[in-house]
């Protein structure tokens, strides 16, 4: 929106006010703000629950993989990097497609080291009803994953729809994501 | 372009260091302090995301200022809820400076 090449019918007559200063669609804004609450929420609740069965977190934290975890932070960061460098080239009207693609592919490996995670988890005999500390991992983790393929496919999708304003509006989702993990993996992970 | 590449090996070093100092152990100060320089550095992380990956550089002032403030809040209250935590346990340093005046 701040790029002046708005091109969305829907939105190019509308008044959306403050929402007008910042990239994208205004209405990804209402959903990316709606969702900073809900993983906020949810990292504030994986703390309190922290305090009140310490014990219990400390022994479960312990058979998480923290070394896959920072990696896939890595991992994430640059694939952000990927798609901001995607929108700097679309603005300059270049093509976005490669350094997109490039986000998609990290946005997968990401995936894949979760998925690794999550089975080795289940192998040694972890699972969502083996305590609270596991209940809220899985459930903060696994939220944060499922956003994390509906990326996937916006991404894939702003590839091809590739205006301006909806590559912006799919990195803003990807950027997101990419904020929220780096927050949750030093408090799932890290914290003891 | 040059921005962008500056913010991303920040955020690689930033990374590096939460790694570091999420796996060290018996390190020299308060466990408190060590979840505090975490949650800090998560919090920079966030924040160099919002601003440069996504732009909010060329937000409004409104806008950089409700980001900002839920970096804080959230992180303050991570950090305020583990103080409690510690307090409990009896395993902070605050706690311990207490002990030793009784």
């Amino acid at each position: 929106m701040n790029n002046g090449l708005n091109d969305d019918p829907q939105t190019a007559g509308a008044d959306w006010g403050s929402f007008s200063s910042l990239p994208g669609n205004p209405m990804m804004w209402i959903l990316i703000l709606g969702e900073l609450a809900v993983f906020g929420a949810l990292l504030v609740g994986f703390s309190v629950a922290r305090v009140l069965d310490p014990e219990t977190f400390n022994q479960s934290q312990a058979h998480l993989h923290r070394l896959l975890a920072g990696v896939n932070t890595l991992v994430l960061v640059t694939s952000g990097f990927m798609v901001a460098i995607a929108v700097l080239l679309r603005r300059r009207g270049g093509s976005a497609r490669l350094p997109l693609l490039a986000g998609m592919a990290l946005g997968m490996v990401f995936l894949a080291i979760k998925g690794v995670e999550y089975a080795d988890l289940f192998h040694a005999g972890f699972g969502i009803e083996t305590n609270t500390f596991f209940r809220l991992y899985f459930l903060i983790t696994g939220f944060h994953a499922l956003h994390i393929a509906l990326g996937l496919v916006i991404i894939g999708i702003v590839c091809f729809a590739d205006s301006v304003e909806n590559i912006e509006t799919g990195a803003a989702f990807w950027h997101m994501l990419d904020a929220v993990w780096v927050l949750i993996y030093p408090i799932v992970y890290l914290l003891r | 372009m040059a921005t962008l590449v500056r913010a991303w090996i920040l955020l690689v070093m930033l990374t590096l260091a939460a790694m570091w100092a999420g796996a060290a152990q018996n390190l020299p100060f308060p466990a408190l302090v060590q979840v505090g320089i975490i949650i800090i550095v998560s919090g920079l992380k966030a924040s160099t995301i919002l601003s440069y990956f996504l732009g909010l550089r060329s937000a409004s002032p409104g806008w950089r200022m409700l980001f900002s403030i839920y970096l804080v809040v959230l992180g303050g209250a991570i950090i305020a809820t583990y103080a409690v935590g510690c307090s409990l346990a009896g395993r902070c340093a605050i706690l311990s400076v207490d002990k030793m005046h009784e």
